[in-house]
């Protein structure tokens, strides 16, 4: 009940949309769907008319009759076609328009990313992509449903009046669709047990088409194998649904069982009534062509419904997320981010759990990283480093602990302030399909002169890449679109760059900033990038915490955090880290002997 | 039973085609041979029935069967009904049963046939959508998967149902059939309209073929119209997942990037639909074109049978007979839904024809040359010349030779064309110059040259399969558990996988059931254990690019140690900008403007003083400064 009051609050909602956006087509398809329903009535009872004329050889009547009768013919069938045309600018438009970008932002702006890590929440969320439009064409169907059962309610007036016995027929066009909505359980729940299967077919389908994993898919000879597996997970989607939809139509197929023995008696009533003379021929006629038409009626109800169905499986998703979005939208009064640090951050007995899993991710970690510092994180992979940058960010929410900035805990400050002042370039850094110069100026919306871009390209030792790029900085990278194939380490600098673009951050993370790059790129960058928090540093007391497997860019912190399987198992200087001989001092062995 | 099913499908075909090509030209001008265009059109129609062969012979006959019913029952229906009427004096048991049974049998038929359609339709799509990716993974090099017109044929011949204009070609397969069946349903109401009078049938079906042709192509210029735009439904479809992505969700969050997609989103999508948002006027002015058309004759034949039968007074169940299937005949044949889904669906078949045009003859050759030796071959680059594009080249001229057995690491800045050296290696490109031997014959010549290199790309694949199946992936053919065992922990994360919930047999895909996902360093790992698997099965040549990128101090070292001792008899190639880890390696050579710049053992490089001296002061200096400040720590306690 509470989600059927929620489904009819959004067709509300998406109607007055559609009414904003093409005030014009949003009435053209509704006085379709009227009209088509009132030419429906007339085809009945014109057709009534034609045969009671022929039967009592009135020439003029007969003439009108069938006239009016091949009119509703036409007249309903032109609507429709119109009908179909219209809904579907109407979709293209409120799908596109409105619906997609209203999802990209409650995707894109959700304070945490938990909604893109978790199977729960990303089958939903793959669910949504790119299918706005079926959100929208549910409302188009409820109105097509409504249609329906006008015509269902003239073919009552009409039958009622011609013989009460036709109106038999109605009750078990009833029965019909309660068994044909058990029908569509079925159907439903076999599209939510093919989603996975469905999941790896899209994915090995891809890895198929992609020229990236092609070179490999090459040289592993693995295409026949993938081919197989592909076709494997195919085949078990479909088995699937069609298994659901056998079900679905064993139901649909007893209902109209149902409704044409009510049919045949309804019309063996009005013919015993003709015998009698209180009925005509015509009646007969009428009920023939009104009944035939009514079965029409309710199985465009029924597909309207099942449509609706269809497109429970985008609904669903689309509803959770707009409640996800806002239950999870930040509320009450929030605290801005401080223009300046003057004590730093506080990691207070920091916990975090990915969801679904049992294991901390970080687990019990306290320190200071004091303002105006450089903070490395280093640790075996694993370690939860990279999480704990996350949580820095506030891209998760600790599952207990708190994180202080300047003794404001996170969770109280506005994040998206938090966020506009801090900079970041993660180790799956995003791949931007545009132009090299949008690619980097991104980082900063607000700002981004091009003396900004220059010094961010030049920070991120891209100056060579942007000198070989063939249309200079208007280049497009990727393939994807035409453009240039650049290697993962210009990818990286690309990022790196991006991440440069915002004057003074106060919190600045680096998440394996140089892993793809040589040696060359990595000393520059790391030379630059620590010049950079340095003075940085003396302006706004920010704080720059850099994840790294690479001792050299290390040593040079101000503060080292040793993690190992979540925890903070050691911290201080590298010199102080050196001497007290402990995991740090065994592993810079390691590293610095490999050089000697 | 199947072929004969084709070949008779095939002769319907052609016939029926013949019936509508007689009358297509009616209203409109002719254009171009008649004759043409028939052979056209049946080729074009058997091309989508030959489809349903995927279908299986039971799908097939089962959709015949019911599509046959459907076809014929609203004359069958038209005709119980005047049969009902001319037995309302007497006995009506049996017309009413009919009539009842019939409006069952309509009613359970088009039930069935949406079930046996799905069963076609699915089995259709699965089989083209894995003919496209056969298609997409057969050619020996992927430079011509990776160029944009290729990509946009593969965008279209996906058949990707995300927008509702595109269908399938299991759909149009489907609608293929029941096009031709429509006729059957045509012929069957015109016997009952000729019933009560043979000259009618003409009246109703030549504009009743009229108004379809018309219809038609209007429908197909707005499905070109789609196609055409398919650049920019690509971009703004890219744009519309983006916040959907891990990787970009958190830059998007941290830099405040959503509004800026969507507007992207939405220019991408102005660019693309305007034209057909316009084109839906005149489609919508052109539907009242088509029921002025319709309505003359339908009104004409209604008001004749009206008419006369009151005049004459004969019979009225035949007259009433022939008015419901008169108007059965414009359903039966002025319908275009099946029409829609035929042109909606042939631009995928269409590009798959042309994908199978262009990436055939890019096909790898048939082998014209062997290698005998067991061991790893003799490989040579004699002055390759290779560019993605040829404003760029990447190699100019380079020689190398890599001997059997030895470690050879290649070192360069980044874009000096390390990666490019490994690919040209693999094969996935072509030299536009020069020549890549192993052992004297072209490495393009050799059969199952692949299957001699175990390679670690740098952006290796992450397959969305189980611990196991990613690494049996490695090497072609059947899954050698003992072999995936062995490269596990040869590859030094044995304990990692022990650890996990079902061991190798985990799917590494947190979206999966039971799933998880590796981290960076744990995926490099993976990786490597592919290549050590397809060294395990035969495989001569190892080539790292940038194995340990990933990878912290400790499993980087151990992992070189361990290498040592199972890449003995092999040749391996190390590509690594990580100059502490190629100073093992027999020999070192530095790619510098698409040809070796320097070669020789770490001593002798660094000795001459040149680029790679340089480039391992520089990363070696800080560690030393760490050293050293490590020993005065030490003097100071």
């Amino acid at each position: 009940m509470k989600q059927l009051r929620a489904y009819a609050r959004m067709h509300r909602e998406l109607f007055a949309i559609s009414l904003k956006r093409e005030p014009r087509i949003t009435v053209g398809t509704m006085a379709c769907l009227v009209f088509g329903a009132i030419a429906f009535a007339v085809t009945g009872l014109s057709m009534k008319y034609v045969v009671d004329s022929m039967v009592e050889r009135d020439a003029t009547a007969a003439i009108i009759a069938a006239f009016l009768a091949a009119l509703s013919f036409t007249l309903d069938r032109s609507i429709s076609g119109v009908y179909y045309i219209l809904q579907r600018e109407l979709i293209d438009k409120v799908g596109h328009i409105d619906l997609d970008p209203a999802i990209m932002r409650a995707a894109g702006t959700l304070p945490e990313v938990d909604h893109l890590e978790h199977t729960e929440f990303l089958d939903r969320m793959t669910a949504l992509r790119n299918k706005a439009w079926a959100v929208i064409w549910s409302t188009l169907l409820v109105g097509e449903a409504c249609s329906m059962a006008l015509r269902l309610l003239l073919a009552l007036a009409i039958l009622g009046t011609t013989s009460p016995w036709l109106l038999l027929m109605l009750p078990c066009a009833a029965v019909q669709l309660i068994l044909d909505r058990r029908g569509q359980a079925h159907e439903k729940q076999s599209e939510l047990d093919l989603a996975e299967d469905k999941r790896i077919q899209d994915h090995l389908f891809e890895l198929c088409l992609s020229a990236s994993a092609g070179k490999e898919i090459r040289s592993t000879g693995a295409a026949p194998e993938l081919l197989e597996r592909y076709g494997a997970a195919a085949d078990r989607a479909r088995t699937t649904r069609l298994r659901g939809q056998f079900t679905g139509s064993l139901w649909r197929i007893a209902g109209w069982c149902v409704f044409a023995i009510g049919f045949t008696i309804s019309i063996g009533l009005v013919i015993a009534q003709v015998q009698r003379g209180t009925a005509t021929a015509g009646d007969v006629m009428l009920a023939a062509t009104i009944g035939a038409m009514l079965r029409e009626v309710v199985s465009r109800a029924v597909s309207s419904a099942a449509g609706a169905t269809g497109t429970i499986r985008v609904l669903e998703p689309y509803l959770w997320l707009r409640e996800y979005a806002e239950e999870h939208r930040e509320t009450g009064e929030r605290k801005p981010a401080p223009e300046r640090l003057t004590d730093g951050i506080r990691l207070r007995n920091l916990h975090f759990t990915y969801r679904g899993t049992e294991t901390p991710a970080v687990e019990g970690v306290s320190v200071d990283l004091p303002a105006g510092s450089v903070v490395a994180v280093v640790g075996e992979y694993g370690s939860g480093k990279t999480t704990l940058m996350k949580l820095l960010a506030g891209l998760h929410r600790p599952s207990a602990g708190a994180i202080e900035v300047d003794g404001t805990d996170l969770s109280e400050m506005d994040i998206e302030s938090w966020r506009s002042s801090m900079s970041a370039t993660f180790q799956d850094f995003g791949r931007y399909h545009t132009t090299f110069a949008e690619a980097i100026a991104i980082g900063d919306l607000r700002g981004g002169s091009a003396a900004a871009l220059d010094a961010a390209v030049a920070a991120a030792d891209a100056d060579s890449l942007r000198s070989r790029l063939p249309d200079g900085d208007q280049t497009q990278l990727g393939t994807r679109f035409g453009g240039v194939e650049i290697s993962e380490g210009q990818w990286q600098k690309v990022a790196l760059a991006r991440s440069c673009m915002r004057p003074a951050p106060l919190l600045f993370l680096l998440d394996e900033p140089t892993a793809s790059l040589d040696a060359p790129s990595e000393q520059a960058v790391f030379d630059s990038y620590m010049a950079r928090s340095k003075q940085i540093a003396s302006a706004t007391g920010s704080i720059t915490v850099i994840v790294s497997h690479r001792f050299s860019t290390v040593a040079g912190a101000d503060l080292i955090l040793v993690m190992k399987h979540g925890r903070l198992i050691e911290s201080g200087g590298h010199d102080a880290l050196l001497s007290a001989g402990g995991t740090y001092a065994e592993l810079y062995g390691i590293h610095a002997a490999s050089y000697s | 039973m199947e072929c004969a099913f084709f070949s008779v499908a095939a002769d319907a075909a052609r016939w029926f085609n013949l019936l509508e090509n007689a009358f297509y030209p009616f209203p409109f001008p002719l254009s171009g041979l008649p004759l043409r265009r028939f052979h056209s059109l049946v080729r074009d129609r058997l091309m989508f029935l030959r489809l349903l062969r995927h279908a299986g012979p039971t799908v097939v006959t089962g959709l015949v069967a019911v599509g046959l019913v459907s076809a014929v029952l609203p004359a069958l229906a038209a005709a119980a009904t005047g049969w009902l009427l001319s037995s309302l004096s007497g006995d009506f048991t049996a017309p009413l049963v009919a009539v009842g049974g019939l409006l069952l049998v309509g009613q359970g038929c088009q039930i069935a046939s949406g079930l046996i359609g799905l069963a076609a339709t699915s089995r259709v799509d699965i089989a083209h959508r894995a003919e496209v990716a056969k298609v997409a993974t057969g050619t020996a090099t992927v430079d011509v998967i990776e160029r944009q017109d290729t990509q946009d044929l593969l965008g279209t011949a996906r058949a990707d149902l995300g927008e509702w204009v595109e269908k399938t070609p299991g759909q149009g397969a489907v609608a293929a059939l029941r096009i031709i069946l429509q006729y059957f349903g045509l012929t069957a109401s015109a016997v009952v309209v000729a019933a009560w009078s043979p000259w009618l049938v003409p009246v109703l079906i030549v504009p009743a073929l009229a108004v379809r042709a018309h219809a038609i192509r209007l429908w197909k210029r707005r499905f070109q119209n789609f196609v055409d735009g398919m650049e920019h439904h690509r971009r703004y479809r890219y744009w519309g997942e983006l916040p959907m992505n891990r990787s970009e969700a958190k830059e998007m969050r941290i830099f405040g990037l959503t509004e800026w997609a969507i507007g992207n989103h939405q220019l991408e999508l102005h660019r693309h639909l305007d034209d057909e948002w316009t084109h839906n006027r005149t489609m919508v002015l052109a539907q009242w074109m088509q029921t002025a058309a319709s309505l003359i004759p339908l009104a004409g034949v209604f008001c004749a049978v009206g008419y006369a039968t009151a005049v004459q007074g004969s019979p009225v169940g035949v007259a009433s007979a022939a008015l419901s299937a008169g108007w059965g005949i414009f359903t039966a044949i002025a319908n275009h839904g099946e029409t829609i889904n035929i042109e909606g669906s042939r631009a995928s078949l269409k590009a798959l024809a042309e994908l199978r045009e262009r990436l055939e003859p890019e096909k790898q050759d048939r082998s014209l040359g062997t290698i005998d030796s067991d061991g790893p071959p003799l490989v040579r680059f004699v002055g390759v010349e290779f560019g993605y594009d040829e404003r760029t080249p990447i190699m100019k001229g380079l020689d190398l030779e890599i001997r059997p057995g030895e470690t050879l690491a290649v070192v360069g800045f980044n874009g000096a064309g390390k990666s490019t050296l490994i690919k040209l290696l693999a094969g996935v490109y072509r030299p536009t110059g020069g020549g890549i031997t192993a052992d004297g014959v072209g490495t393009a010549e050799i059969e199952r040259w692949n299957a001699k290199l175990a390679i670690v790309f740098q952006d290796f694949v992450k397959y969305h399969l189980t611990v196991a199946e990613n690494i049996s992936l490695g090497f072609p053919g059947p899954a050698d558990p003992e072999l995936i065992g062995k490269a596990i922990e040869d590859a030094g994360f044995g304990d990692v996988v022990a650890r996990l919930d079902a061991g190798a047999d985990t799917p590494l895909d947190r979206s999966r059931d039971r799933g998880t996902d590796f981290s960076g360093g744990q995926w490099q790992q993976l990786a490597l254990a592919r290549a050590l698997y397809a060294i395990g099965r035969g495989a001569k040549i190892l080539v790292l690019d940038e194995p340990t990128a990933h990878l912290d101090v400790r499993t980087e070292k151990a992992l070189f140690d361990r290498l040592e001792g199972l890449t003995d008899g092999m040749t391996t190639i190390l590509v690594s900008h990580r100059l502490s880890t190629v100073r093992r390696a027999d020999r070192i050579v530095l790619l510098a403007d698409g040809k070796v710049a320097e070669s020789g053992t770490h001593a002798e490089l660094t000795a001459l003083g040149g680029d790679y001296a340089h480039m391992y002061r520089l990363q070696a200096e800080r560690y030393k400064s760490g050293y050293d400040d490590r020993l005065e720590a030490g003097e100071l306690r």
